[in-house]
């Protein structure tokens, strides 16, 4: 029995030894790491650090140190304040120089301890203004300056003028409200940090400017008419006469002596004819909208201010569109057939033949202009401008419209490689695309009444000249404006 | 003997009245999570971003896309491109981005609520070509005595440069391949007034083009340490036959990236992950930290990882006749249109080698 306790005894004791044996003084270590570079630019810096330890740290201040020499003489101070817990810190610092080098380093204030992690060097970057978007406004509206590395003191100046700047996002777009104008075209210029830079593109002012030269010497209205030009002779005629009754005459504006003229017609008068600046043809003889009663005549504006009959035309159509090509006639759609067929005439064999259709229905109410050989027509509804290449009779998509969809019988005229397209019902708005970048601009808007529709456009001089039929409620003769679509004020 | 029965049914009774016994889950944390990538390419690339769902003894919720957040990719040299929200929580760069090989590249994220996320720099390294693609028809081992697994294996034959550290990671782009229907075995419906269930032989179509509908991709990944500067032909990609996908012809599209240890690391226990069996030798499941960290939180748990990388691609075309191993093919009884997704016109680009 004995024995037997004693040799319990032994083993509760051996035991008990095992586990006293066990117990190892701990002794915590603390590692620090500035880990990371985040984040980087011109003036700011973002930086992750780390403190290793498997204990809690009761550390007074946790940070990081910044110096533009590795001894961290004068330091810039990151201080994160007090910390208990181990992990991961980010620490931030904005107010840098430009393109200059740097020592980082974290930093652990432990019990009167200063514990330090791995030194990084790091270079802050350059500031640079890449582009505009839009490149071009007006007095007051905004625009973004994109670029990089922009510090918060940037200042921007449109010429010599200098512009608000609203906010910067990301250090890289710069929001800034466009100054009064000096000039018309102006170079941006980006001052960060005392670093000058110039934007590529230059900036263009809101151009365009509007004059009401004449009334119409009469009390007519015209709707449905055809117009055409001979040098400074403006031609516009038949159509009705608010709808009412046939418009059988012709009459000629003299841009140059601004003065109006009537001139004899002896052909059919005739409403929704199709017309190109010499030619015009088929159209209705009926007052009534619907049904059409369309008729083949043919006609040319000769260059002696008279009008030749030509022979008929091999379709008949209700206000097709109209467009000469290298002397070459283009009519297209209407509403009689399904509003995408195109025929061309040869003024030299007097010849028609069908070429490829359109590639949506158009009528004389939408929108195009000739340019180099090609035509332009504008989807009214998706506002997609197509191109026409006669050399290979095909239509290529050229860009999108950025104006209101479903504008219609608006006008697009080309001046100095920048087409002007707008003033579509119910709207005073043009703008501008330049055929050599496809570059859109909004041009000032039309002070006169919007409920008018364009009842001739023409083109002279570099300006552009339309007449502008009221509504029937309105009151007053029509009037004659000139465009100056590069005009400054 | 009555009192013995007395004792045994009280036992019996007292033993019946269990309750069950309710788990109570601390509720889990909905998390960010950033999944995406930038390549050397040509965008659109995409960065999405949800946010988990918690877990608990039901199902409680879905994972949700998280909206309006600005998103950002900034280079090493401080150009920002922001990207644009094409669907709720799928964020795009526009289409001429691309990443510069050299140059680092961080993920900006400033949420509605204005929480802001940022990536560790991720660096873009170089990635040798892949000289050429080749296939072998591998079968796998089932529990099913009467049908094995089967598909495509495919692999990647490549150069390793000896002067670089490199880390691969492989990716397949959806496959395109030839349906083949049976439209001369079309039937009338069961209900047909007259002849329900006849034949009703369509004259279109037999063959059509899809592009593969699966959502699951596979990944592959390797570094160069056992094999630094030497000609490698590794296994990249595996497809499996679902008895449609190789009746004819399918076109596989093999991306190869290089990208940084920090990414390889991440993908090799995601790999780790995704493969667990549920046997005692599998790793423990873990949430994998990613690269993305909380700007006024860092220690906030963000899942996913934005991945910067070089990329080249190559497509095989992987013929039915030259496989050894296929599942039963399945019939489709109708004009191949019917197959969602499905067109006759093969894509532009489609121009298997011709034998």
């Amino acid at each position: 029995m004995k024995k037997y306790k004693f040799g319990l005894l032994s083993l509760l004791i051996f035991i008990f030894g095992i586990f006293i044996s066990c117990e190892e003084a701990e002794d915590f270590t603390t590692s620090l790491a500035t880990e990371d570079v985040l984040y980087l630019s011109g003036e700011r810096v973002r930086l992750l650090g780390r403190i290793l330890t498997t204990q809690a740290v009761n550390a007074t201040d946790h940070g990081f140190y910044i110096a533009t020499n590795e001894s961290f003489t004068q330091p810039l101070i990151i201080s994160l304040g007090q910390r208990t817990n181990p992990g991961r810190f980010i620490g931030e610092a904005s107010g840098l120089q430009v393109d200059q080098r740097y020592f980082v380093k974290s930093f652990l204030a432990l019990e009167g301890e200063m514990l330090f992690g791995n030194i990084i060097e790091l270079n802050t970057l350059t500031p640079a203004a890449t582009g505009l978007q839009p490149n071009n406004g007006r007095f007051g509206e905004i625009i973004n300056i994109l670029g990089r590395n922009f510090t918060a003191d940037t200042r921007v100046f449109f010429g010599n003028t200098e512009g608000q700047v609203v906010g910067i996002d990301f250090e890289s777009r710069i929001r800034v409200r466009i100054p009064v104008a000096e000039a018309p075209v102006v170079t941006i210029r980006v001052v960060s940090q005392g670093r000058e830079m110039v934007v590529s593109e230059v900036f263009e002012y809101t151009t365009g400017t509007y004059r009401k030269i004449s009334d119409f010497p009469g009390s007519q209205r015209f709707f449905n008419n055809v117009f055409l030009q001979s040098g400074k002779d403006f031609y516009v005629g038949l159509g009705t006469e608010r709808g009412l009754s046939f418009n059988s005459q012709f009459w000629k504006f003299d841009v140059l002596a601004q003065q109006w003229q009537q001139v004899p017609f002896e052909g059919t008068p005739l409403r929704f004819a199709f017309n190109s600046t010499q030619y015009f043809g088929s159209g209705s003889v009926l007052l009534d909208r619907f049904p059409f009663f369309l008729v083949p005549d043919f006609w040319k504006l000769e260059s002696d201010g008279s009008f030749t009959r030509l022979p008929d035309l091999p379709f008949v159509e209700a206000n097709a569109l109209a467009y000469e090509l290298d002397g070459q006639l283009y009519v297209a759609g209407g509403e009689n057939g399904f509003g995408r067929e195109t025929y061309r005439y040869s003024p030299a064999t007097g010849n028609w033949m069908r070429v490829n259709n359109t590639p949506f229905r158009v009528t004389r109410a939408t929108i195009s202009f000739v340019y180099e050989g090609k035509i332009y027509i504008l989807n009214p509804e998706t506002r997609e401008l197509f191109a026409y290449t006669p050399s290979t009779d095909t239509w290529s998509f050229v860009t999108n419209y950025p104006g209101q969809p479903g504008g219609t019988g608006g006008f697009g005229l080309v001046v100095d490689g920048r087409a002007y397209i707008g003033m579509e019902f119910r709207s005073n708005r043009i703008w501008e695309l330049n055929l050599s970048n496809m570059n859109w601009a909004l041009k000032n808007d039309f002070p006169g009444i919007i409920q008018a529709s364009n009842a001739g456009v023409f083109l002279h001089d570099g300006l552009i000249y339309f007449l502008r039929s009221a509504d029937l409620q309105l009151q007053g003769p029509m009037e004659m404006w000139e465009f100056d679509p590069k005009g400054f004020n | 003997m009555f009192q013995r029965f007395i004792l045994v049914a009280l036992i019996l009774l007292v033993s019946s009245c269990i309750d069950p016994y309710r788990i109570s889950l601390p509720e889990g944390q909905r998390l960010l999570t950033v999944d995406g990538f930038i390549t050397t390419d040509f965008g659109p690339h995409r960065i999405t971003l949800t946010r988990s769902d918690t877990y608990g003894s039901v199902f409680e919720g879905l994972i949700r896309p998280v909206s309006q957040a600005t998103v950002a990719v900034r280079d090493s040299q401080g150009e920002v491109t922001f990207l644009v929200e094409m669907e709720p929580g799928i964020y795009e760069t526009p289409r001429s981005f691309r990443a510069e090989v050299g140059r680092s590249y961080i993920l900006q994220i400033t949420l509605q609520d204005g929480k802001a996320y940022t990536s560790l720099p991720e660096t873009v390294n170089p990635v040798p070509a892949i000289d050429s693609l080749s296939y072998r028809s591998v079968q796998i081992a089932t529990d099913s005595r009467v049908e094995n697994r089967s598909g495509v294996q495919i692999l990647a034959s490549f150069r390793d440069p000896a002067d670089q550290t490199n880390f691969y990671y492989w990716r397949t782009v959806p496959g395109t391949f030839v349906v083949v229907a049976n439209p001369e075995l079309h039937t009338f419906p069961p209900d047909h007034p007259t002849n329900p269930r006849g034949p009703n032989p369509k004259d279109c179509c037999a063959t059509c083009f899809l592009v593969d509908p699966s959502r699951i991709t596979g990944f592959s990944i390797a570094s160069d340490e056992d094999f630094n500067g030497l000609s490698n032909r590794l296994p990249v990609a595996f497809i499996e036959d679902n008895g449609l996908r190789f009746k004819r012809t399918y076109r596989a599209q093999i991306q190869q990236l290089g990208i940084s240890a920090q990414a390889h690391r991440f993908l090799r226990l995601v790999e780790q992950q995704v493969s667990l069996t549920g046997s005692v030798f599998d790793q423990p499941p873990a949430n994998i930290r990613g690269n993305m960290i909380s700007l006024s939180d860092p220690d906030e748990t963000v899942l996913g990882y934005f991945i910067a990388a070089s990329v080249d691609t190559k497509q095989i075309y992987i013929e039915n006749e030259r496989l050894q191993f296929l599942q039963t093919p399945r019939i489709i009884p109708d004009d191949c249109r019917t197959v969602p997704g499905a067109v006759v016109d093969p894509p532009a680009d489609w121009n298997p080698p011709r034998n």
